[in-house]
């Protein structure tokens, strides 16, 4: 069944796809230096990141964060040739916005000397910030596993509730997507003309997943219930932040603020 | 150890799926067979007051009612049916010591407990990986662990050779019959209650048939009756 | 929830983005008190599956007859109706961290607009004000179509337009306001319209199959929402946004024109026009620090770069050795 409908239908290529992403999560228990640091660190730092690179409009400026990110994946073992690829992802929309400065925006300016459009120079510039923050988020998610990240959140004092229900909204994701994956390969075997789902079996096809995963969580809270859950603890296990980190933080922040300042 | 008077369970207003249980249950492994819908999960769901009820239910002498509800949990463990729903954390690990959290203990004791359950289970290669990565047969071992790691005083078991390859059914055959604790199983694989039940309580349509020794699983004219057939290994 | 809406941390400013994850983590709080105030533990492993099957259900396309491309549900009135606003707020978020960190939709820095787009305006807006008053004491199928209709074609407009309105705040576009808004809301017109249709669809199957999902979130009283407060909140938020996007627009009267001195290192690029000059003047008396920003003028950088390079230098220092010292000890 599964190679049949992989080779015509697009929805259930892309639900697999999404179920292959498990090996995001699963490169995030490699061995490296990027991969021992703390989380929050890490969290830390990469936030701090995206909004120097946000806020900066200095070409030369974002090669060296270029850099800093290329040496960063190195170190990480990540192939840059995938976060490149990965990267390009979110970049449709970025892609019209910048247009507008191609499109509106003629005045000719000089860029170290060199006598350019400046609309073609702001464009870059969004395409490229829109990228490179899209890499660090990457490499976030590809170093640190998601339930470290949601432990974290524990940390920068999150309530534990809003927390438990993340780390449990991206633990059904994937028992979800195999139960829709199973159905709509189902649905199309008995439909062998349709592409995808017809609209007026939309209604009935994604209400009973709708019903069905109502009732799931039916069960899950009865195991809850059943393993004393209740609403007041807390659940999650944190690494505690040590001193060092704090020291790495500090490193890491004058790093920025002087690559900041002297270029 | 479980004793249960005139216990009834109604559904949705009108559908009865328990009908007026009168049973006292003894120590050791006890089978409740029936055919689907016969009340078997019904009845274990009850027992640790997931549904409401009319009757009376007293494990080990503590009434089962919304006072001693935390308790109950506490003395009763119970593996449902689809491990996908015993494991709702991101991983393993999380999912072991959720229950022992919330039982107060302490994070060295929690640590400790979950070492030795997964050694006892051989879960150490994947205790730190997402459920979603796993088997049937580890995510089952998991789910079982996940309840035993609390250390309850009586094991409940829904189904617990559902959706396994013979080789992960013999292991999970093998663990319970390795625990020696007071079990109640529903189960329809009457292979398996004749493995490692001493006693089977027949189900159906929400009535006790039949509570004895697990010869009645050999009597085939009352299995038929009640919708179910002679164990595989006796068939022709 | 479409790719057009999910914005990207590259589409808005540091300020604009700080702003709205002020908003988010304020409504992401206020949603946990009340959850907690009705003692409704059933609603987190309910939110959690409910938001992991929006993110499920939006991957399943469907066939749009005659057109030949596809379309999905809306998640946010859906989740309002079966789980009450506050859980599907929640649920909302975490789906959006989800997409975000995992699957690049949208960026970090960009959450909080994200959040505020997708999650806040269906689940505190469009839902309490427009859904539940149509549907109170009325609930019935062609309710239920209607509403959930409406719902989602006026949650998704709102969306755009706030997506519009945060670009522009941010100055990352040269495109005219008109024109934005004219390109952004018919297209979502569209899609909001497809969304509508099949988002009532399945609403409507779960009425008939299991009505006792939908009433809930309805009948729940604990959930009702006090529309002068909501009404009050809402101004606070306009006053409190509008502020701070004019305050941070007012302290770099031109962000365009001053990020163009910083790509050509050239910062003589002169403001021309009265109101530029004005802007510049107001800018003298209103803005926070006005001689401290890290714009080109010679004087300013001339005198502090030293200063905070040393000063960086020295914290970085610091933090060596603290590490290594630490370090040491550790392994010892």
């Amino acid at each position: 069944m599964g190679t049949y409908l992989q080779e015509r239908e697009k929805m259930y290529k892309l639900l697999n796809a999404m179920l292959a992403m498990n090996h995001i999560d699963s490169k995030a228990h490699e061995n490296t230096i990027i991969h021992h640091l703390h989380p929050l660190l890490k969290i830390i730092c990469s936030f701090m990141m995206i909004v120097f690179i946000i806020s900066t409009y200095q070409l030369l400026e974002l090669i060296v964060y270029t850099l800093m990110i290329i040496i960063i994946s190195i170190l990480a073992h990540i192939p840059i040739k995938k976060i490149i690829s990965r990267s390009l992802l979110g970049l449709p929309f970025s892609l019209c916005l910048g247009l507008s400065f191609l499109i509106f925006d003629h005045k000719m300016i000089s860029f170290y000397g060199l006598m350019i459009y400046e609309g073609i120079l702001l464009f870059i510039l969004v395409l490229l910030k829109t990228s490179l923050s899209l890499m660090i988020t990457y490499i976030l998610i590809t170093t640190t596993p998601f339930d470290q990240i949601t432990a974290e959140l524990i940390h920068i004092k999150i309530p534990s509730t809003f927390v438990l229900s993340l780390t449990m909204t991206y633990r059904y994701i994937y028992s979800l997507l195999y139960d829709a994956k199973t159905m709509s390969g189902a649905y199309l075997l008995r439909n062998p003309n349709m592409k995808a789902i017809d609209l007026k079996d939309m209604g009935s096809f994604i209400g009973h997943l709708l019903v069905n995963s109502f009732n799931k969580s039916q069960r899950v809270y009865e195991c809850m219930l059943c393993r004393g859950y209740n609403i007041e603890t807390s659940y999650l296990r944190c690494e505690k932040f040590e001193i060092d980190n704090v020291f790495l933080l500090m490193m890491f922040i004058s790093l920025m603020i002087i690559v900041k300042v002297v270029i | 150890m479980i004793e249960i008077k005139n216990l009834s369970v109604t559904y949705q207003g009108n559908i009865k799926a328990l009908k007026n249980i009168n049973i006292s249950i003894d120590e050791g492994c006890i089978a409740i067979v029936g055919q689907n819908g016969s009340g078997k999960s019904t009845l274990l769901q009850t027992l640790v007051g997931l549904n409401e009820f009319d009757g009376d239910i007293l494990i080990d002498q503590i009434p089962v009612n919304k006072t001693n509800i935390k308790e109950i949990r506490q003395k009763v463990g119970l593996v449902f049916q689809n491990p996908d729903h015993q494991l709702f954390m991101n991983t393993i690990y999380d999912d072991l010591a959720f229950g022992l959290i919330n039982q107060g203990l302490s994070q060295d004791e929690i640590k400790q407990r979950i070492n030795t359950i997964s050694k006892e289970l051989s879960l150490e290669s994947f205790v730190n990986r997402s459920s979603h990565q796993l088997s049937g047969g580890q995510k089952r071992m998991a789910a079982i662990a996940s309840v035993l790691v609390m250390e309850p005083d009586i094991l409940l078991l829904d189904e617990p050779s559902s959706f396994l390859d013979p080789k992960g059914r013999r292991t999970v055959i093998q663990l319970l019959q390795s625990l020696h604790k007071p079990m109640l199983i529903a189960t329809h694989d009457l292979d398996m209650a004749l493995d490692i039940a001493d006693k089977v309580i027949l189900l159906n349509n929400g009535e006790v048939i039949s509570y004895k020794n697990k010869d009645i699983l050999l009597d085939q004219q009352l299995l038929e009756d009640n919708g179910l057939e002679l164990p595989y290994r006796y068939q022709r | 929830m479409n790719i057009l809406m999910h914005m990207a941390d590259g589409l808005i400013s540091v300020p604009v983005g700080f702003i709205f994850i002020v908003i988010a983590v304020a409504a992401i709080g206020y949603s946990l008190k009340k959850i907690n105030e009705s003692q409704d533990d059933k609603k987190i492993p309910m939110m959690a599956v409910m938001g992991a099957f929006v993110f499920v259900a939006q991957m399943i396309n469907f066939t749009i007859p005659a057109t030949g491309s596809s379309g999905h549900i809306g998640g946010g009135i859906l989740l309002c109706l079966i789980l009450g606003q506050y859980p599907a707020f929640l649920a909302l978020c975490s789906v959006l961290m989800i997409q975000c960190l995992f699957f690049g939709d949208g960026g970090m820095l960009a959450l909080g607009c994200n959040i505020f787009n997708m999650g806040f305006i269906p689940c505190f807006i469009v839902y309490p004000l427009i859904v539940k008053p149509l549907l109170k004491n009325h609930l019935s199928s062609s309710r239920i179509i209607i509403s959930s209709m409406i719902g989602v074609v006026i949650g998704l407009e709102l969306g755009a337009f706030c997506v519009v309105l945060e670009t522009l705040a941010s100055q990352i576009t040269e495109l005219p306001f008109a024109l934005f808004i004219s390109l952004m809301l018919p297209i979502h017109l569209a899609i909001g319209i497809v969304e509508g249709i099949i988002t009532s669809a399945v609403v409507c199957y779960v009425y008939n199959e299991s009505p006792q999902m939908i009433d809930y979130a309805l009948v729940d009283k604990k959930f009702n929402m006090n529309y002068k407060k909501l009404i009050g909140i809402f101004l606070v938020l306009i006053v409190l946004i509008g502020g701070g996007l004019s305050l941070y627009a007012s302290s770099y009267p031109d962000g365009l024109e001053w990020s163009i001195g910083g790509i050509t290192g050239d910062s003589e690029l002169e403001a021309s026009g009265e109101v530029k000059e004005a802007l510049a003047s107001v800018q003298e008396t209103i803005s926070f620090l006005p001689d401290y920003s890290f714009s080109n003028s010679d004087s300013v950088l001339g005198t502090s770069t030293s200063g905070i390079v040393g000063g960086a230098i020295t914290i970085f220092v610091l933090g060596a050795v603290g590490y290594i010292f630490t370090r040491k000890r550790k392994n010892v």
